[in-house]
């Protein structure tokens, strides 16, 4: 997956991370993956001005930024997508928050990323994510959608799913392609789709084809 | 193991009103300070400071009655205020100086009744002195004391005849013909019989007053007692306030600490190892793909693959490790985003199937969210652990004291009630580290913990504690 990534166009990367040693750690992972840093902050205000200057293709943001160490950067992310429509924002937290994910989400489902910072540790996986959010796809953490699972409104729909379906729909939630699952839990691509068939059948989803559109329908479901 | 555990919220409540009333007993200083010494000692020491009462008393009243007649009145041209003041100071000298008296010669000992005054201005020390009441008690007393003293000299003196009347057939031949103790102007005792009958009859007299002395000088201490000494209740009320601001400033400084140790991980060994796994995930990454230059994987090459992969994997668990490590210390979800979204993320990571539900409108005080916070982590952690439960389910919501439930009457009674229910197999032990712990932490609160664990399920753990504000008023940003 990476290797085909790297194949594609270059992608423009903005940054914004408090932490100096993440920051310089994060560019590099990206440089080294065959993508361009154009742009680097160390808060919100800053970030808001960089992408202002030169729109990037997509913009890394972490959630705890000064002055205030909470949610500025989740704030800076929501004002840049209300400044530039449709642009992709990975997110990158200490904590994973279901509300942060349902605002983001509101914000525009496409091109949407909320990822544990820890996540960065492994590099092909984060790599993989920056370039699936920049190409206008949804990267889910698991605990995201693990919370977003608890707080669903949706309990009997889900309660009629089998154990493997439950972890197919969360991997599926979590921006997964069919090959990615399928790997993740040693089984083949096809069982795979025989799942997500079911799985959509019983909450009644429509079906479809494209990656991301699959993850859209789900996220909308388990939003209620 | 596996009986229901009940710790009932009103029998803490009795405890603590128990200790109050021993304590109560003990408040009444002295009290049990009987007078050992010899009952003729005893008689003298009470007639004399009888005898002292006058002249002190009259001292206070001439002092502070011109003090306060003419401070009041001058009060308008400022003039007034240093004489109050004065007046203030001679009231607490006069206090002191009449424990010292009823001390010595009485044998009471009573604490002093004032409030500790604080640092800081002439002017605060002197409202604190001024709102004091144990003052104004003081100065009734010393204002009373002119009165009380003069009825007190006048038994003295019954006391002084009668010495004088018994001794008499001892020197009232010395007296001139004619004169000595008279009966109606006409009889005069001048003769041995005459002069022994009047003996007996200050016998009589010596008797009733060596009884009624004594009686005097207790009904005085029991006046200085109430006007001089601290109130055992006032005392004990105080000393509970002190205690209780002072376990919450203790209850906040440890927060202050967690959140303080929280934020240096995070910044700093935290941020290093996302550093370091990152640098050794890409080392990694190029080890696997082979070399640019396309020569083919050596075997020492491989082995350092192997070695850089292996210490990947360890850093990325080190990072896990830390993460747990700081959300058990302080979880920042908690204090950015509150207990809805804190208890989520909880549900969330816990393997059996929770449900969630809270219902708060505002946000508790820091340390009732964090105890709550916690109680519910180690509870989810027991089911995940012991119960065998397939599902779970955590409620939080604020119970209102709508004032006719049987916490009425007061302020501070709205309660956090936190539930954490399973339909496991029960048997949890309520002594176990875990729960006894947090049992501490909410009895900090002022709130209780109940386990209820029948053995063949389900467990139920349930927090109640008050909502409060004593904390004052959190800064929620």
């Amino acid at each position: 997956m990476v290797e085909d990534a790297t194949r594609r166009a270059p992608l423009r990367v903005a940054i914004a991370e408090d932490s100096g040693l993440l920051r310089a750690g994060i560019a590099r992972l990206i440089t080294d993956a065959g993508h361009r840093v154009i742009a680097e902050a160390s808060d919100g205000p800053g970030f808001l001005k960089v992408i202002g200057e030169q729109r990037p293709d997509v913009a890394v943001v972490d959630v705890r930024m000064p002055p205030g160490f909470k949610d500025e950067g989740l704030k800076a992310a929501l004002e840049a997508r209300r400044r530039i429509p449709g642009l992709p924002v990975l997110v990158l937290s200490q904590y994973v928050e279901e509300r942060y994910g349902r605002e983001l989400l509101e914000s525009g489902m496409e091109g949407t990323g909320y990822l544990l910072k820890d996540r960065v540790a492994d590099v092909g996986e984060f790599v993989s994510a920056v370039e699936t959010v920049g190409s206008g796809g949804t990267v889910l953490d698991p605990e995201v959608v693990s919370q977003l699972l608890a707080r669903s409104g949706r309990n009997e729909g889900l309660a009629s799913l089998t154990p493997r379906e439950g972890e197919v729909l969360a991997l599926v939630a979590e921006g997964r392609t069919n090959g990615a699952i399928a790997q993740e839990l040693f089984i083949t691509a096809g069982a795979v789709e025989k799942h997500v068939k079911s799985i959509f059948g019983k909450l009644g989803l429509a079906q479809c084809e494209a990656d991301h559109r699959r993850v859209l329908a789900v996220l909308a479901y388990l939003r209620g | 193991m596996g009986a229901a555990h009940r710790v009932d919220c009103g029998e803490r409540r009795d405890a603590v009103n128990h200790a109050e009333e021993i304590r109560g007993q003990d408040g009444g200083f002295g009290q049990g300070g009987g007078l050992r010494a010899p009952r003729l000692v005893r008689v003298l020491l009470s007639a004399l400071f009888l005898l002292s009462s006058l002249p002190f008393g009259l001292l206070w009243f001439v002092v502070l009655a011109t003090l306060l007649l003419m401070g009041l009145p001058l009060t308008i041209v400022w003039v007034g205020l240093p004489l109050l003041a004065l007046a203030m100071v001679v009231c607490v000298y006069g206090v002191r100086i009449e424990r010292w008296r009823l001390a010595v010669l009485l044998n009471v000992h009573l604490a002093s009744p004032f409030r500790p005054l604080p640092r800081g201005s002439v002017l605060t020390r002197a409202r604190v002195r001024a709102t004091d009441p144990a003052l104004w008690r003081g100065l009734l007393y010393l204002i009373l004391l002119l009165p009380i003293g003069l009825v007190e000299l006048v038994v003295v003196l019954v006391l002084i005849l009668a010495a004088f009347l018994v001794s008499y057939p001892l020197w009232f031949w010395t007296l001139p013909e004619g004169t000595g103790v008279t009966w109606t102007g006409v009889f005069v005792a001048d003769t041995v019989p005459e002069a022994l009958l009047v003996m007996l009859i200050g016998l009589v007299f010596a008797s009733a007053a060596a009884a009624f002395v004594p009686q005097v000088s207790q009904a005085h201490a029991w006046l200085g007692r109430i006007l001089l000494a601290p109130r055992s209740r006032d005392g004990l009320e105080e000393r509970v306030e002190v205690l209780t601001e002072g376990r919450s400033k203790a209850v906040e400084a440890a927060i202050a600490e967690r959140r303080r140790i929280e934020r240096d991980l995070h910044d700093g060994a935290q941020q290093r190892l996302v550093s370091l796994a990152m640098a050794l995930g890409m080392a990694r990454q190029k080890l696997e793909r082979g070399s640019p230059g396309g020569v083919a994987k050596g075997p020492e090459t491989a082995r350092a693959a192997e070695l850089v992969g292996e210490a990947h994997e360890e850093a990325k668990l080190a990072l896990a490790e830390i993460r747990d490590l700081i959300r058990g210390i302080h979880p920042a979800v908690l204090t950015d985003r509150g207990l809805d979204a804190a208890i989520s993320a909880l549900a969330g990571r816990s393997p059996v199937p929770t449900s969630v539900e809270v219902e708060l409108d505002e946000r508790p005080p820091e340390a009732v969210e964090i105890t709550a916070y916690f109680v519910i982590a180690e509870a989810l952690a027991n089911v995940a652990k012991h119960s065998g439960a397939s599902q779970a389910r955590i409620s939080v919501r604020r119970q209102r004291d709508t004032g006719d439930g049987e916490h009425s009457g007061d302020p501070l009674e709205d309660l956090l009630v936190v539930e954490v229910e399973d339909d496991g197999g029960g048997g949890a032990d309520p002594a176990g580290a875990g729960l006894a712990g947090l049992a501490d932490r909410v009895i900090v609160l002022d709130g209780c913990l109940t386990v209820e664990s029948p053995s063949g399920g389900p467990t139920r753990v349930r927090a109640e504690m008050p909502w409060g504000s004593r904390e004052g008023d959190r800064n929620v940003g």
